[in-house]
């Protein structure tokens, strides 16, 4: 009885652990990652190019940007975390001529961005993206997400969730003339 | 009832008359307060033909918009999802449909903005085999197991004699079912 339980137990055991093991690395590996952070396809390929109107229903054209560092900031008024980094790039914006500062309105209404920017500051378009075509075309799933567009039309870097001061300079710095 | 021949060539027919009102050329197939949604795939030009009518349209986009996932909800599919964001990617997928593109383009086109997290079933390609080949391989290795067993159950039986391991008593191990048994002994008993 002993002697067969044991026989038994080894094969078993031996089995279990050629299931569990690759379960339990693979678990592990997994276990340190964002379940809600998606890594970007976009970043290295070409930024989607477009023509979308500001608030003023002036054309704002990405391709007429190029040779310029480009800023594009996807957000909403509804998104408390796009009102947290707003005074953010409004003064980088203004701080850097040399950037071109880029928001596209993600689900919202006009009039509201507009009441929302004259009391908060605006030092850079805003697009409305009727739609969401253009945020369809940069994968965007949520606001904010920033997409930091290199001189020469590829996406160099793609940012979910509010972006602070050192984060946007390590992203831009690389990217602008020296000077 | 016609023979079959002439039956589709009725049918044919019909069509062929109807074809003109479903689609009139060159009206839009998709309008929203914007206007209607006839933008490209940047760089790719449709693989098929667009659907005749509005609900064929609507059809393919829901089957497409089915098996893509909404950027912002939990697990639910573009197509079944009333929020803001699926509501335009299921527009986004309708206007493609009405332009001609077929379904692989359609998701090629999303997973390269979204990534492969896009589709709600994952390709079979690369680590993702293990997914669909795992269970199955699973499930053969359980039933090879169980048919081990059974096939070496009855010689270990005569083997070991295991009549004999068995304690000399026909009264039950658990002391709740002896004192059961006893009880009903009791109570049987005529007094």
């Amino acid at each position: 009885m002993r002697a067969r339980r044991g026989r038994v137990n080894g094969v078993v055991l031996a089995l279990g652990l050629v299931i569990v093991v690759p379960l339990v690395a693979l678990l592990g590996s997994g276990f340190g990652n964002n379940p809600r952070a998606v890594p970007s396809v976009l970043v290295g390929k070409p930024a989607p190019g477009f023509t979308l109107r500001d608030l003023d229903g002036a054309p704002v054209s990405l391709e007429a940007l190029r040779g310029r560092p480009v800023v594009l900031n996807f957000w909403s008024t509804w998104c408390q975390p796009c009102r947290l980094e707003h005074p953010l790039l409004q003064d980088a914006a203004r701080a850097w001529p040399d950037v071109a500062f880029l928001g596209v309105v993600y689900n919202d209404e006009a009039e509201k961005c507009r009441r929302y920017l004259d009391k908060a500051g605006s030092a850079y378009p805003a697009l409305i993206d009727p739609d969401g075509r253009v945020a369809i075309d940069y994968g965007v799933a949520g606001v904010p997400e920033t997409f930091i567009v290199a001189p020469d039309g590829t996406i160099a870097h793609k940012h979910v969730g509010p972006l602070n001061g050192a984060q946007l300079r390590a992203y831009l710095t690389p990217l602008r003339e020296p000077g | 009832m016609m023979p079959a021949p002439l039956r589709r060539a009725a049918l044919v027919a019909a069509l062929a008359c109807a074809a003109p009102s479903l689609a009139a050329p060159g009206e839009p197939a998709a309008a929203s307060e914007y206007g209607p949604d006839t933008a490209p795939i940047p760089g790719v030009a449709p693989a098929g033909v667009a659907p005749a009518d509005p609900q064929a349209i609507d059809d393919t986009a829901r089957a497409i918009g089915l098996g893509l996932r909404c950027p912002v909800c939990q697990g639910l599919s573009a197509a079944d999802s009333t929020s803001p964001a699926a509501v335009n990617m299921q527009r986004r997928i309708r206007g493609l449909v009405a332009q001609g593109y077929d379904r692989a383009q359609i998701e090629a086109y999303f997973q390269s903005r979204y990534g492969e997290w896009v589709l709600l079933a994952p390709t079979s390609e690369g680590l993702n085999q293990v997914v669909w080949v795992g269970p199955l391989a699973a499930g053969l290795i359980a039933l090879g197991l169980a048919l081990g067993l059974v096939a070496r159950r009855p010689q270990e039986r005569t083997s070991h004699g295991s009549a004999a391991d068995r304690p000399p008593t026909d009264l039950p191990d658990d002391p709740y079912a002896r004192a059961l048994l006893a009880e009903a002994d009791d109570d049987g008993a005529p007094s």
